[in-house]
């Protein structure tokens, strides 16, 4: 197993919504751990109200943490400020999911990518800067003439990759891209897929893919980390998580997704009732009011994230290794 | 089997500022037949929308018809008036869009939005038997405790519930075809498979055209498919033909894009180049300048709708043999 | 809702108690000795020594400010310099006035400004709206002042179909007679005010209509066969109406002591032209307490209007 890169150890998030001293709280992200390891893909799949998008912001720093730590190449950089923090921020980058909201549109795409250079101060010379971000540009597979050219002349994956081009401009070792290819159509998508792919072998870059669509997040991870009303449920090696399924979310998510030529030979599982609300969650099991497995312990005792085989952690009472025994595996 | 609807060399387009036509829409020729499910699938900008929106012409202002026509049940709906067209939506076509959050009025209850088009089309009703239609409706697409759910407002329901109610009130006077445009596109994974299995369920009650850009929904729900690009029909037939042997290379090339569950590791294929804008239409085969198997001819002349199946026809040079036909196999 | 309620009146409170020491501090704190701004310095020396003892002002700064507190609890603004009266008498004198000439200019400008705004968002771009653009364009920037002394000059002076000022010709007649006879006398300011309010409330409404209607729920509604004039008033009226509601309180609450140059012009006994009077006459326990009553009817009004928005809007009226 490479070297970590990132430590998160306990992240803990909750958004205070009381009014007038009544104590409500969201909880969006609940006391998540796990490593990242150098040049992985870590895949995280989740639902509205999973917590991921919070988490990817909590590990950038964008917001502060209600608690826990997050570690990078073994320095502890949760909440720091001043020039590390600069260092740090440059290390990690994010995509972001609306190509058409996170340009400027009345900036050159060509400074938009330039500016983080400048303000970080990386390269002094105007020219080279220019030079550098037409380097970029040539990277993501545009031309490096389209500098000059503001952001509504381009569509949605060439403004994606434009996005893309500005989070390599501080040459990061770690991406973090948040549903970064969800806006796009299918065969854009596959682009910016295999332009991410290619990415990594050429910069040695690190990533987590945070998405909703288990078949694009199964393409291009090699672990996958499944979150539900902010807690991890399920972590394990691509393969496991679809060969050796354990969680009953897991099991639901996979099955819910429609396949072509499927037809008749999937079975589905139909998960009954909503998503709840983070505010206030249960005791137990947060996925008790809709598991199809539940059982009494499991809506009074809460599960703990468990490694039930090589790295392959599960949160759920009946989990073992072999495979869950309710789930029929 | 009778036509419900049938689309004839349907064109339509718009005028610009400057006077200037544009065509949107080019020859649509398609029916959908009593009992059929219909999936019409493309990306952004093929115009897939616009053809669900003329059924009932709810096009928006400022939209030209150029040609052709729309039946149903073999009268032209172009040429019916206001009060015609009043008269069919809602009791003999109905439709469901896209976004459940923002298409149930804010200030009205659940009960009076369904029950709505029972008012407008059964003037005599009485409030009571509105009602229990109502009712009896929000079961049927399973809605928990009805009664209390009649009196509350919108803002009260998640996403997968307000689809719901839309479904409902599109069903409420038993339409001969219900229209839905991506009516799970704004859900999350597991409420869409709710929703998918809501909709198998009443697909037996009439006909379907259902507007996607997800292949793996159309291929669980419909029978037949018509595959557009650029605001052409590309392919059209039998689903399982269509999916099995893909003609078009539009086709083939994005049933080659979607990632599935099973294509891990093999690098996508992608569709060179990005989808035309209106006022970059190529003159022939709108397709063509992306095509990897075109010909000269295609750029200059638009090819006919060719027979390549039992129900599957194909818009391309490359399967028209015919005299004339500048690509000779 | 009741919570909604609750919070707003808290809030209301807190407004007002502000504004209130607010308009305190800025009397005491002026430039000049407090006792000539608040006490005639033409008043006799034992009247003066017994006004000072009342309004404490030989006192320090914060029990002067408990009894300003109190005396504000009884009702008691203090006594006019002109008049010698009681300020609060003067006020709820003029007061109905005032009020009198803005529920008239409400009610016009809403059944005028509502239908006509209503009609300009459903031909948005043809000529009528263009129109009507053009002329509540112009009804925004005309100068109030100038567009009385217009309204004047054309209908009391030139064609003598109105009256030329006041609320009323004296002597005062009695019953019916005195109500037509009032009635007469307030076409003009009204006109006056409603010409400026009534192109804010028909762009509001405009715009806000089509913004509404631009909304998917309205294409759901069209789905579902329903007329046109029906999706206008059952759909798309009660969200459009938010914003225009929204302006009107505001408007009504600064018209009580904003019309101060159309009640001046037209010798008309608000409270606008009981301000103006009192800064001639340098009357500060009058203009002291007109602000004060300013300050609540801005206040009451603004409670009023989102009272009202939340009961139109289930989302505020059933999460409070």
């Amino acid at each position: 197993m490479s070297e970590i890169i990132l430590d998160i150890q306990n992240l803990t998030k909750y958004f205070d919504i009381g009014s007038f001293g009544t104590k409500k709280y969201v909880h969006a992200v609940e006391d998540v751990s796990f490593e990242l390891h150098k040049s992985e893909t870590l895949g995280i799949v989740g639902e509205s109200g999973s917590g991921k998008s919070t988490l990817a912001r909590l590990i950038l720093g964008l917001i502060p943490v209600t608690s826990g730590k997050v570690y990078y190449e073994g320095d502890e950089i949760t909440g720091v400020k001043g020039k590390y923090a600069s260092k740090v921020r440059s290390d990690i980058q994010m995509v972001f999911q609306d190509p058409y909201a996170s340009l400027n549109p009345r900036i050159k795409i060509g400074e938009s990518i330039a500016e983080p250079i400048i303000v970080n101060k990386l390269i002094k010379n105007k020219k080279d800067v220019r030079l550098r971000v037409e380097e970029l540009l040539n990277l993501v597979g545009l031309q490096p003439e389209m500098y000059d050219r503001y952001p509504h002349e381009f569509s949605g994956g060439q403004r994606q990759r434009i996005g893309i081009a500005r989070a390599l401009s501080l040459n990061p070792k770690v991406l973090i891209c948040d549903e970064a290819v969800s806006a796009l159509d299918v065969s854009v998508q596959a682009q910016v897929l295999n332009l991410f792919n290619r990415l990594k072998d050429e910069l040695n870059l690190t990533y987590i893919f945070i998405g909703h669509d288990l078949s694009v997040v199964k393409y291009i991870s090699n672990r996958i980390l499944v979150m539900y009303l902010g807690e991890i449920m399920e972590i394990a090696n691509t393969e496991d998580i679809f060969i050796n399924t354990q969680h009953p979310y897991t099991k639901a998510l996979i099955s819910a997704i429609p396949e072509v030529k499927s037809k008749g030979i999937k079975e589905r599982i139909i998960l009954k009732g909503d998503i709840p609300s983070p505010v206030n969650p249960p005791e137990g099991c947060r996925f008790y009011s809709r598991c199809f497995k539940a059982q009494d312990k499991c809506g009074k005792t809460h599960p703990e994230l468990r490694e039930i085989d090589t790295d392959h952690f599960v949160r759920c009472h009946f989990s073992e290794k072999g495979g869950n025994k309710w789930l029929d595996i | 089997m009778n036509n419900i609807i049938e689309f004839k060399n349907f064109r339509m387009g718009f005028k610009d500022e400057s006077g200037n036509e544009f065509n949107l829409l080019d020859d649509i020729s398609f029916e959908i037949k009593e009992g059929v499910a219909l999936g019409v699938v493309g990306e952004s900008g093929c115009g897939k929308s616009m053809t669900s929106l003329s059924v009932l012409k709810l096009l928006p202002s400022g939209v030209t018809i150029q040609g052709g026509d729309i039946l149903y049940k073999g009268d032209s709906i172009l040429d019916m008036n206001q009060e015609q067209m009043e008269d069919i939506r809602g009791k003999d076509i109905s439709m469901i869009f896209q976004e459940p959050m923002t298409a149930l009025n804010p200030v009205h209850t659940i009960g009076f939005q369904v029950g709505e088009a029972l008012k407008v089309h059964f003037p005599g009703m009485k409030n009571s038997e509105i009602k229990a239609n109502v009712l009896e409706q929000l079961e049927l697409v399973g809605i928990p405790n009805p009664e209390t759910r009649y009196y509350q407002y919108p803002h009260q329901f998640s996403g997968g519930m307000r689809q719901r109610v839309m479904i409902a009130m599109a069903l409420i006077c038993n339409p001969k075809l219900l229209i839905a445009d991506e009516p799970t596109t704004a859900l999350d994974v597991t409420i869409q498979a709710q929703v998918l299995e809501l909709m198998k369920n009443i697909k037996q009650k009439g006909s379907m055209m259902l507007v996607t850009h997800n292949l793996g929904v159309v291929s669980e729900l419909c029978d037949e498919i018509v595959v557009m690009y650029a605001g052409c029909v590309v392919e059209r037939g039998n689903i399982d033909e269509v999916f099995e042997n893909p003609k078009h290379p539009y086709t083939k090339g994005l049933m080659a894009a979607v990632p599935s569950l099973n294509s891990k590791g093999k690098e996508l294929y992608t569709i060179p180049g990005i989808v035309p804008t209106v006022k970059n239409f190529e003159k022939g085969c709108r397709f063509s300048p992306r095509c990897e198997e075109r010909s000269e001819a295609c750029k200059g002349i638009k090819p006919e709708l060719t027979r390549v199946g039992d129900n599957h026809f194909v818009e391309c040079w490359k399967y028209n043999n015919s005299e004339g036909s500048p690509c000779q196999k | 809702m009741a919570r909604y309620i609750t919070k707003r009146l808290l809030k209301a409170f807190l407004i007002f108690f502000v504004s209130i020491t607010i308009t305190f501090f800025i009397i005491r704190f002026m430039p000049s000795n407090p006792v000539d701004l608040l006490i005639d310095p033409k008043m006799g020396p034992e009247v003066q020594e017994a006004m000072m003892e009342e309004f404490g002002l030989d006192k320090t700064k914060g029990e002067q400010y408990i009894i300003f507190l109190k005396q504000l609890l009884q009702g008691n603004l203090g006594t006019s310099f002109k008049s010698r009266e009681p300020v609060s008498q003067v006020i709820m004198q003029k007061l109905p006035w005032t009020l009198l000439l803005l529920f008239i200019v409400v009610i016009l400008s809403l059944a005028v400004g509502i239908p006509i705004g209503v009609y300009s968002a459903k031909h948005r771009g043809k000529f009528s709206d263009k129109l009507i653009n053009i002329v509540v364009m112009v009804g925004i920037s005309v100068f109030v002042p100038f567009l009385a002394f217009l309204f004047l000059y054309l209908f009391s002076y030139y064609f003598k179909l109105l009256p030329t000022g006041g609320a009323y010709t004296p002597p005062p007649a009695k019953g019916i007679r005195y109500v037509i006879d009032v009635l007469k006398h307030a076409i003009l300011p009204s006109l006056t005010l409603f010409t400026a309010n009534v192109a804010s409330i028909l762009m509001y409404t405009r715009n806000s209509m089509i913004d509404v209607l631009e909304e998917d729920y309205i294409r759901t509604a069209y789905s579902k066969g329903v007329k046109e004039n029906k999706v206008i008033k059952v759909h798309a009226l009660k969200n459009a109406m938010i914003p225009t509601i929204t302006v009107t309180g505001l408007m009504m609450g600064s018209m009580v002591g904003g019309a101060v140059m159309t009640e001046s012009i037209f010798s008309w006994p608000g409270i606008g032209r009981l301000i103006y009077d009192s800064v001639s006459a340098l009357d500060y326990p009058v203009l002291q307490g007109s602000f004060i009553i300013l300050a609540l009817s801005v206040i009451i009004m603004n409670i009023i209007t989102d009272l009202i928005i939340a009961w139109i809007d289930p989302r505020i009226k059933l999460e409070g």
